[in-house]
């Protein structure tokens, strides 16, 4: 379970993330919308241990920047930076090593999943943003994290990817992770969040669960960024 | 193997192999070896006493020192906005968000940094038959210079770190460090001043003799590591292994703050590799960076002049007003940076002065303002014909290159004492070889378009250069041998032959935006 409890994070006088509180259980997908400037990125960032912030962060009992955390952590940046020098096969074995594991071929699932399996071959210099962006999902998702945090990652990806994509959320859920998907692509993820919450300013201004009676999400998210009385 | 060790020999195969199957990098890399051989053979050669003598071998010592004390503050200072930048993107994403030790992960970044210091400070190796012939030194000379020049851009990395860590969280404490540095450097330098005024005047030998000031070795890093490559240049073991003992003990030292003041780190790297990363997308998407202040005064808003095609040249305009500092470009203050480091090089010779400028200029012409203006779709996509678009492009860059020009010969009028007809000369030189400079990367664009073989381009680039130089060359070079009583007219014929081969050229590129791939 992940859990984010009044996470503040400042950047000089510039607060980008406000005293956010916030979980995802075990087996949920929780997405987190908000425009641009409300600070997804920020505390998806502090989430996968690159930032300092207040407050605290925790993957179950355990500190997420202790090392034990980042072994259960898959994070899916939002700019998809892959080794220019590294073929795509390298940069699964890279991974697994990196996580101590041995290679039990769901990394060439993956790959074949994503259609990069004919490419293993090719360094990543020589792949579009798009097949950037699919390699970064498979190195995130090869050494079967239990807290997955993706960052925008239908960006850039071609029709077959998001349905395969959106097929990997679903199976995460399933198999027990926690799932939050940071995005302002609102019916990229209508059919399956469970819960949402709706960000401006730094802040949660709102929190949705599915079956809620209160209008779609896009009129919550309206009504609330459009309102002009956020806080 | 460890998943680090992994990455970084896969990552050197993988390059290696890259450089074989590629034809133009691998005739770069021939070429760069190639002159690289060269420079050691010959640097390497018996050491003969010019008819001048061996300046004093103190100014090499104190270049170095220079050079190191620069580097480091201009690295450490990123502390003050970005932290340090020693990982890419890909390390960002994949080895910090991986479970591996922050320390290991730490010294892989270092060790990269390293790498590439190293790789940036090549340059300096090509220096060898000049420090040969100038001060009597062999190659090996360079190499030490070169191993100084990584372990100080090693140390400022880290210190960068450092004060990114101490001040990233307060403002108050951004500007209090601010200026404590700024006192400290600025004392370094009112030190070597007074010192130097007070054994009659600042002139070179007398900065070069307060250079050697023990006060000075006080200045961090720079001023020990130039003591170590001193040792090591005259073979004094004691001066090397203190050198060495202080960098490894800096360097002991930054790891413990770093772990005291915060274990984790990888913050303090983040916004710079962030930053870094931008720039090597939009450089690889054809877009170079802007050389931009910090803090940029926007000034008078909107562009109130220019009508189709010269709305181009007045934009121009707006972008270089903002992007000044000091009233300059930042590349015209490097440029009149080096113009009055030239004037210490060449004191006794200055057609080095003027060569080492126009050497200057072929990095700062490709980078000007109508260069970057190609990168981008709107001047294809304006109505109106290829040559006008084309003129208005350029147009902007004639006044900052006469304003350089003369900016970069008035301190060697005064520092080298050239007299003014042959300053004049300098002047038109300099400016007929960035107009034959301009033309000729219009010739490239003509030939090879936004082709991503860049090594080819720069390869080409260079060539073309030579070629089209040497007409204007030949002429001054001729006059002088001929009539050496009329050298300083040799300048202004050489400028007019330069402008003549600018304006052919210019002429047969005239569609080049018309054809641009």
């Amino acid at each position: 379970m992940l859990n984010v409890k009044d996470v503040t994070k400042k950047y000089g006088k510039l607060i980008a993330n406000d005293n956010i509180s916030f979980q995802v259980k075990s087996g949920e997908i929780a997405v987190l919308l908000g425009p641009n400037g409300a600070g997804k990125s920020t505390i998806i960032k502090c989430i996968a241990g690159l930032l300092r912030f207040k407050g605290e962060i925790t993957f179950g009992a355990l500190s997420n920047k202790s090392v034990e955390a980042k072994r259960i952590l898959g994070y899916i940046p939002e700019m998809p930076a892959v080794y220019d020098m590294l073929t795509v096969g390298e940069h699964i074995q890279f991974i697994l090593r990196a996580y101590k594991m041995d290679d039990d071929g769901y990394g060439d699932e993956l790959l074949r999943r994503f259609e990069l399996f004919d490419k293993k071959d090719k360094l990543g210099k020589e792949l579009s943003k798009g097949m950037q962006q699919k390699l970064s999902i498979c190195c995130a998702l090869v050494h079967k994290p239990e807290i997955v945090i993706f960052d925008e990652p239908m960006v850039g990806l071609d029709p077959h990817a998001i349905k395969q994509l959106k097929e990997i959320f679903i199976e995460l859920k399933k198999k027990g992770a926690s799932v939050l998907i940071s995005t302002h692509m609102l019916d990229s993820v209508e059919d399956f969040w469970d819960t949402a919450y709706i960000m401006v300013g730094g802040r949660v201004q709102a929190k949705k669960t599915m079956g809620e009676n209160s209008g779609s999400l896009e009129e919550l998210f309206f009504n609330i960024t459009e309102s002009g009385d956020v806080k | 193997m460890s998943a680090l060790t992994y990455l970084l020999t896969r990552k050197l195969k993988n390059n290696i192999l890259s450089v074989l199957k590629t034809p133009s990098k691998l005739i770069f890399v021939l070429i760069l070896a190639a002159f690289m051989i060269f420079t050691a053979l010959t640097g390497n050669e018996a050491v003969q006493e010019n008819i001048y003598g061996f300046r004093d071998i103190n100014e090499l010592y104190a270049i170095v020192m220079l050079l190191y004390s620069i580097v480091f503050v201009m690295i450490s200072k990123n502390g003050f906005y970005n932290g340090a930048s020693m990982f890419s993107m890909a390390d960002v994403n994949m080895i910090f968000t991986a479970p591996l030790n922050q320390s290991k992960v730490l010294s892989f970044g270092l060790f990269q940094q390293l790498g590439r210091s190293l790789l940036i400070g090549y340059f300096i190796l090509y220096q060898s038959t000049l420090v040969r012939d100038t001060y009597g030194v062999g190659f090996s000379a360079l190499i030490y210079i070169l191993i100084g020049y990584g372990v100080t851009v090693f140390l400022a990395q880290m210190t960068a770190m450092v004060v990114y860590s101490l001040t990233s969280c307060s403002d108050k404490k951004k500007t209090a460090l601010k200026w404590v540095c700024m006192i400290f450097v600025g004392c370094f330098v009112a030190y070597t001043a007074l010192s130097a005024y007070k054994d009659g005047g600042i002139t070179i030998a007398n900065l070069v003799l307060a250079s050697r000031s023990m006060v000075l070795r006080f200045f961090p890093v720079s001023g020990i590591t130039a003591l170590a490559v001193e040792g090591a240049i005259q073979g004094e073991p004691l001066k090397i292994a203190g050198g060495a003992a202080y960098c490894i003990g800096f360097w002991l030292l930054y790891r413990l703050a770093i772990k005291l003041i915060n274990s984790d780190y990888y913050e303090d790297v983040l916004q710079s590799t962030e930053v870094s990363y931008s720039a090597i997308q939009a450089r690889k998407e054809g877009k170079a960076a802007e050389n931009a202040p910090r803090n940029v005064k926007t000034g008078k808003i909107g562009i109130n002049k220019g009508f189709g095609a010269s709305v181009i040249a007045e934009k121009h305009k707006i972008e270089n007003r903002r992007s000044k500092v000091f009233l300059l470009s930042t590349m015209s203050l490097v440029m009149i940076a080096f113009s009055v480091l030239g004037c210490f090089i060449f004191s006794d010779m200055p057609v080095g002065i003027f060569v080492l400028n126009v050497y200057m200029l072929t990095m700062g012409v490709a980078a000007g303002r109508w260069g970057k203006e190609l990168a981008y779709p709107y001047i294809y996509l304006i109505p109106e014909k290829p040559h006008i678009k084309l003129w208005y492009t350029i147009k902007g860059e004639f006044m900052p290159l006469i304003a350089e020009s003369i900016l970069c010969f008035i301190p060697v009028y005064f520092i080298a004492h050239t007299n003014i007809s042959e300053t004049l000369g300098m002047i038109a030189g300099r400016i007929s070889f960035g107009l034959l400079f301009i033309s000729v990367n219009l010739l490239l664009q003509r030939l090879f378009g936004s082709s991503d073989k860049k090594f080819l381009i720069l390869i080409a680039y260079f060539l073309f250069i030579l070629l089209f130089s040497a007409p204007g060359i030949f002429t001054a070079v001729t006059i002088s041998v001929l009539y050496p009583f009329y050298f300083i007219a040799a300048y202004f014929i050489m400028s007019a032959v330069n402008i003549v081969v600018a304006a052919v050229l210019a002429f047969c590129c005239r569609n080049t935006l018309s054809i641009s791939n």
